[in-house]
Formats: structure tokens, C-alpha cells, sequence
């Protein structure tokens, strides 16, 4: 069987020909009445769909692009299927190497796009970020989440707390500019944010035993902002909700992009609280400050860990700058002596600063 | 085949009937499991080739005289359409909103100003994406190796889209019916096949009748479940209703009493009765508007021609119903995996109601000279616009 009656559609008109198709080793040839004999090379035939036995048989062929021959004969599109076997559909080892290129290529580009938005472009921006925007930032950040939050300003504690960011500039010239503010939350937490800003919680300073525990702290958390951890953070969680919106439409997204929220800005990687925490041994160490109070107070934290759960989600000092062991370990004593942060007096200020 | 078209050349104006019929392939069912693989791995972005694959599926299942649809789509194509609206308009505009908050801060008037202008924006471009994705859907659509086109102004049908949609809530509703004509006399008149334009004409005074039954029925509904539901809670909870909720305000301190628990317990009945009677009110309206939309369909085909034949759309409120609430509850118990079934069900509804009264010259039906868009449908992705 080499030959068939079949329809022919010519992509010019919508009228139906009725035509003979004869079948040979290299091509199709198309004849009938009304047309001269039209040759489709076998390698240029494409299915418009899979082959199904009983289902008229639809050919396309890059001769003629808008042209179609449909073949309603089963066992002459067998044959024909048997002589060009791209018709024939499926999973061929031609179409699969096809796939795993298209594949390895779309992963290489998520990839790198992520790898941009995520790790690459937080840090240009934010070293880039010009003091200004960094300044309006932070005083925006800062009032969201603080929101119903009573700042704590008593003069004498104002001026304790003056004092101990005093005592960390100490012998520590190339420190970037901050300002301190305390908060009267039950949460035992401190953050840095864009601009320099650092919020410390009134439960924090109530935790502490010794200034040295609060000044470790604060050494921290300039240790976030000399690297500019949160300007870095929150350039992330922008690109993130962009990269989701953008994977997942412009509606979907915007739910995702909510939960990217201050939270996340927040939450640091474990490098980054690396970083901060040579920081803060460097400053102290200039400043002769006895780093072993932040070392107890990372353990007394760690401690609290347990009863998070009254603590709520910004409570959690771990939560947002996870504290763990090797953390601990990696805190060394001073080589020399230390000098006392605090007058025991400046220190029972500090500690009424929210009366 | 009822086909009479095998003469060659233009002879006496020769005519053939059409004919709908909705033939199934097997292959929906892999096709939507492998969607579902790949749009969970992808986290959605495989959803272009996803509703590409679906489509050529119901496409090729549709048959006019015999002959399969065909969709030439690619996913690819709407992936860029995509990317071009994410680039060109979303981006641009978050990136703005972003700058003037941090610059101005998120309380000062510009932010509110430049975010109303943004969703004054998708307000009124979304007619843009009703038309272009149509537009991009018939290009994509061969019948005999013959494209569909819509050749009309995207702009035009845009501010029309944009009024329909103000004086809606303007006219209580009854600018519907009118407002739909309207938009479907533009869409219609738009619309070729090949060479061969579609002809709309008419008047919206048929649709008004069942207009006014549906409308006056969903306003007794509405006004009904208000009073029952206020009824309810009344006769539940009397005068202690804003006693409890007062309660619940002030009680904010961690200090919780018993007293505060009972008052947590009969808030929570409150708002599960809330919502019971706000299904309800839902599926009440879930009935009644296909009695209107059913009419709507039926009397949009009867004015619709094509060449010297008139469609006919024997759709019933009953029928539309029944389609209607199958496909919710499909939706609802395959959380919307079975999304693709849906489309099947509603295009065969289509084919298995729709008849072609009159003939068509075939013959003089010649390919489509409009200019084929390269991509698609990128604002209806990012709007969401529904549709196939
Ligand atoms: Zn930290």
C-alpha cells in the first residue's frame, strides 16, 4: 500500500481537495484534480498531533507551512510514520537530549538569577546605597515595627546609655556613625537596621548582669551595620518578592512577597552574624572591653530558647540573630586587662532608663 | 461529510453547512498530571507551556465538519508576553512606589497618589488584556490551516471596557446588559476568520427582560439573607451582641477571665453563622445569574453572522447551571487541579449547543493577511484575567 486517498487543505483557502498521496522512500506526493503534483520531503513532515489509530492523521510540512494533509487511512500512516519517525510523537532520545538542554539551561538561568537577586545584588546596592536613603529607611523600618512601642528617655539613663556607646567608640576611630534607642518591650531582642539605627528592648538591658553583656550587644549589632547586613537584607527581600511575583504572576506573588516581610529583613545568616560577631570582638578588644559578657549572654539566651514561645516572634533573640554553640565558642577572653563599661551607678541608671 | 466544496474555482456561489461537534482525544488526564509536576517544581512559571499544552489538547478536540481546530501556541510565546508586561510595566511602577516611599515616606500624599494611579491603571487596561489575549488566542487558532484574526483597536475597546465598568456600580447594575452588547458588538465586528469578517448586529432591549428577573430575584435574595441573618443573631444573642463584641475590644489585657473565653466562643458562632448564610446568599446567586447569562449567550450567537449563515446557541439557565456548579465543585475537591476538565466541560457545552443556521462559501474564505503577534497575553497573566 502506497497510496491513499487523503484531504488537502492549502493554507491559501479554506476549501477542501480531495487528493491521492502516494507514499515513496524520500517523500510525499500530493495529486489530484484541481492541483499540479506537490512533493513534501519526508524530513520536512511534522504531526500537528500524536498519531491515535482511528483519528484522522494531521500533517504539516515545512514546504508549505500553512498547508495541512490529513490522512484518515490508519495503515498507510502506519507505514508513513515507519519512514519518518519524527511523526510518530512521544519521547524520542533526539527529543529527550532537546528537553535536558532546555532543562539544564532554564535551571543554569534560575539559578543565576537567584544567585543575582539574592547574594550579588543585595550587597552592590547596599554598599552603594547613599546615606540618605539609608537614613529614610531605617526611620521608616524602625517606626513599623516599633509601632505602640514606648520609647525609654529618662535623662540620667539617656546619659548611661550615651556613656556605654562612648566606651565602645573607645580607641575604635573607624566606627560607622549609630544611634541608640530603647524600647519597653518584654522581648528580649536588639536590632540593627538601615542608617546606623539600633533598637534595643528594655527586657534586654533587664537580662543583662553586667553592662558588658548590653555593650557586647551593641558591639554586635554596629558589627551588622559596619557591614551593612540589613541594608543587604532588605535589597533581598524586595528581589525576592520580584523574583516570586514574577514567577508566579502578578497576584500571586503579592501574598508570598507578604511574609518576605520585616521578619526576614531581620533574620540574618549565619555569615552575616559571623561577620558581626569579629566585629564586636575587634571593637572590644580596642575598646578593652571584657567580651565574656557577651559570651554569657549568647548562653542565657540560648537558655531561653525554650519558653520562645511567650516571648512572640520578634521576643526571640534567636529567632532573628540564631545563636549557637560554636557562636559561643568562638568568643574570646582579652589578652590584657579589661576596663569596666559602666560605673556600677551609670549602671543602675541605664537599667531605670523606661521609668 | 456534508461538504460540498471538492469543485475548483469560484463557480456559482457555492455554500456548505457547518457543524460543531466536540470529538475527545485521550491524553487530558497525563497532560494535566504532568502540568501539576512541573508547575510545582517551577513554583508556577511552567504555567505558559502548562495552559499551552491544555489548550492544544481542546483544541484538537474541537471539530467543524469534521476537520480539527488546531492551536499553534507556544508556551514560550506567552512567557515572553509575560516577561515584556513585568518588565515594562509592573518593574518600572514598584520600583517608583519603592523610591517614593523611602524619599517621601509611606504616609506622604504622592505614594497614595502614584498608587491609585496603579490601580487606576489595571483598571483601565484591563479591557487591553481581555482583547489582546483574545487577539493572541485567534492567531493561534487554524481551522483547515486558516488563522482567526481580530484586527479591530485594542485602545478602543479598552475605554469602552473602562466605562462598562464605571457605569456598573453607577447604574445599580442595569447598564449591563447594554454595556455587554456594546463590548460584544466590538469584539464580534473584530473578529475574522481567514478573510472572512463575523457581522454582529442587534439591540440589548431582549436581554433586559431576564435581566430584571435576575436582578430583582438577587436583590430579594440579598435583602432576605440580611434580615434572616440579622434575625438570627439577634434572636441568639439579643441585646448582648454589642455587649460582647464592646467586651471583646476592651479586653486586650493578658489578664484572661472565663468571662473573656464565653465571649471568644459566642463571637466565633457570630462569625461561622456569617459565614454560613454569606454560602448561602452565594449559591442563591450562583443560581440566578444563569438565567440571565444563559439569555445572554443564546441572543449574543443568534445576532452573530458569518458569511450568509447565523449561529444558534441552545443555551438553557438550567443547563448553564448545572455546568456551573459541576465545574465549582470540581474545582473546589480537586483544589483546582482539575482546572483543565473545566475547560473541557465548558467548550463542549459550547459545541454540543451551538448550531450554524445557513451556509458558508468556503471558497471564499482565504488566509488571514493580518499581521500575526509574536507574544502574548502578558497582561492577562499579570491581571489574572480568567478565561482558557
Ligand atoms: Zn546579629
Amino acid at each position: 500500500m502506497d497510496q491513499t486517498p487523503a484531504r488537502y487543505f492549502d493554507g491559501k483557502s479554506a476549501l477542501e481537495r480531495p487528493v491521492t498521496i502516494h507514499l515513496d522512500l524520500h517523500a510525499l506526493t500530493i495529486s489530484g484534480k484541481s492541483i499540479s503534483p506537490i512533493r513534501w520531503p519526508l524530513a520536512d513532515l511534522r504531526a500537528i498531533d500524536r498519531p491515535i489509530p482511528g483519528m484522522p492523521f494531521r500533517l504539516a510540512s515545512k514546504t508549505e507551512p500553512d498547508a495541512r494533509l490529513v490522512i484518515a487511512n490508519d495503515a498507510f500512516a502506519a507505514e508513513l510514520v515507519k519512514l519518518a519517525p519524527q511523526l510518530k510523537g512521544g519521547f524520542t532520545v533526539e527529543r529527550l537530549k532537546r528537553s535536558a538542554v532546555f532543562a539544564a539551561i532554564a535551571l543554569a538561568s534560575v539559578g543565576l538569577l537567584t544567585y543575582l537577586t539574592l547574594v550579588l545584588a543585595p550587597r552592590l546596592i547596599a554598599s552603594a546605597m547613599p546615606d540618605s536613603w539609608r537614613n529614610a529607611l531605617g526611620i521608616q523600618i524602625e517606626s513599623s515595627f516599633t509601632e505602640g512601642m514606648k520609647v525609654c528617655n529618662s535623662p540620667d539613663g539617656r546619659a548611661a546609655l550615651d556613656e556605654l556607646a562612648r566606651r565602645i567608640r573607645e580607641n575604635n576611630p573607624d566606627l560607622p556613625a549609630f544611634t541608640l534607642t530603647v524600647y519597653d518591650t518584654p522581648a528580649v531582642n536588639a536590632f540593627a537596621l538601615p542608617g546606623g539605627r539600633i533598637a534595643v528592648f528594655s527586657n534586654l538591658i533587664a537580662t543583662a548582669d553586667t553592662p558588658e553583656e548590653v555593650a557586647g550587644v551593641v558591639a554586635h549589632e554596629i558589627g551588622h551595620v559596619a557591614n551593612r547586613h540589613s541594608e543587604a537584607q532588605l535589597v533581598r527581600a524586595v528581589g525576592l518578592q520580584l523574583l516570586l511575583s514574577l514567577a508566579s504572576g502578578g497576584s500571586g506573588g503579592n501574598h508570598l512577597g507578604e511574609l518576605a516581610s520585616v521578619l526576614t529583613i531581620l533574620q540574618y545568616s549565619r555569615d552575616a552574624e559571623r561577620e558581626a560577631d569579629e566585629y564586636a570582638q575587634k571593637t572590644m578588644t580596642s575598646a578593652r572591653i571584657d567580651p565574656l559578657g557577651l559570651k554569657h549572654f549568647f548562653e542565657k539566651i540560648q537558655k531561653l530558647d525554650g519558653d520562645s514561645s511567650i516571648l512572640g516572634d520578634l521576643g526571640n533573640m534567636l529567632s532573628t540573630h540564631p545563636v549557637t554553640q560554636e557562636r559561643i565558642d568562638a568568643i574570646k577572653p582579652l589578652d590584657g586587662p579589661s576596663r569596666p563599661v559602666l560605673t556600677p551607678e551609670d549602671w543602675a541608671t541605664l537599667r531605670k532608663i523606661c521609668d | 461529510m456534508t461538504t460540498q466544496d471538492g469543485s475548483a474555482g469560484p463557480g456559482p456561489v457555492a455554500g456548505s453547512q457547518l457543524r460543531f461537534d466536540y470529538i475527545p482525544r485521550p491524553g487530558l488526564l497525563a497532560i494535566t498530571l504532568t502540568n501539576l509536576f512541573f508547575n510545582l517544581v517551577t513554583l508556577t512559571l511552567y504555567r505558559f507551556w502548562a495552559k499551552t499544552n491544555v489548550r492544544r489538547h481542546i483544541w484538537s478536540c474541537v471539530h467543524i465538519n469534521g476537520e480539527a481546530l488546531e492551536y499553534t501556541g507556544r508556551g514560550k510565546e506567552l512567557f515572553i508576553g509575560a516577561l515584556i508586561v513585568f518588565g515594562v510595566l509592573l518593574l518600572p511602577i514598584v520600583l517608583l512606589l519603592m523610591a517614593l516611599q523611602i524619599w517621601l515616606g509611606p504616609e506622604h500624599p504622592a505614594v497614595f497618589i502614584v498608587q491609585f494611579g496603579f490601580f487606576f491603571i489595571i483598571f483601565g487596561l484591563w479591557g487591553m488584556a481581555v482583547y489582546r489575549a483574545r487577539r493572541y488566542q485567534l492567531s493561534r487558532t487554524l481551522w483547515r490551516g486558516i488563522r482567526g484574526a481580530l484586527v479591530g483597536s485594542a485602545w478602543s475597546y479598552t475605554g469602552l471596557h473602562a466605562g462598562a465598568t464605571l457605569l456598573a456600580p453607577m447604574t445599580l447594575g442595569w447598564s449591563t446588559p447594554a454595556m455587554n452588547f456594546n463590548l460584544q458588538e466590538r469584539m464580534i465586528g473584530d473578529m475574522r476568520f481567514g478573510s472572512m469578517p463575523f457581522q454582529f448586529s442587534g439591540t440589548a432591549g431582549p436581554l433586559y427582560g431576564r435581566y430584571a428577573i435576575a436582578w430583582c430575584l438577587a436583590v430579594v435574595i440579598f435583602l432576605s439573607v440580611l434580615i434572616t441573618g440579622g434575625a438570627l443573631i439577634y434572636a441568639a444573642f439579643g441585646n448582648e451582641f454589642w455587649a460582647i463584641l464592646s467586651g471583646l475590644a476592651t479586653t486586650d489585657s493578658p489578664a484572661r477571665s472565663n468571662a473573656y473565653e464565653d465571649q471568644v466562643q459566642s463571637f466565633l458562632l457570630i462569625v461561622f453563622g456569617m459565614f454560613g448564610v454569606v454560602l448561602l446568599a452565594w449559591l442563591a446567586q450562583s443560581l440566578i445569574w444563569p438565567i440571565y447569562l444563559a439569555r445572554e449567550m443564546a441572543v449574543f450567537a443568534s445576532y452573530t453572522t458569518f458569511d450568509r449563515a447565523h449561529f444558534r446557541l441552545d443555551a438553557t439557565a438550567g443547563s448553564l447551571f448545572l455546568l456551573t456548579l459541576g465545574n465549582v465543585l470540581l474545582w473546589i475537591f480537586t483544589i483546582g487541579i482539575a482546572s483543565p476538565f473545566i475547560q473541557q466541560r465548558t467548550i463542549k457545552y459550547m459545541c454540543d449547543r451551538l448550531t450554524v443556521v445557513g451556509e458558508v462559501d468556503l471558497a471564499a474564505i482565504l488566509q488571514s493577511p493580518a499581521p500575526v503577534p509574536r507574544s502574548g497575553e502578558g497582561l492577562a497573566d499579570a491581571f489574572d484575567v480568567g478565561g482558557i
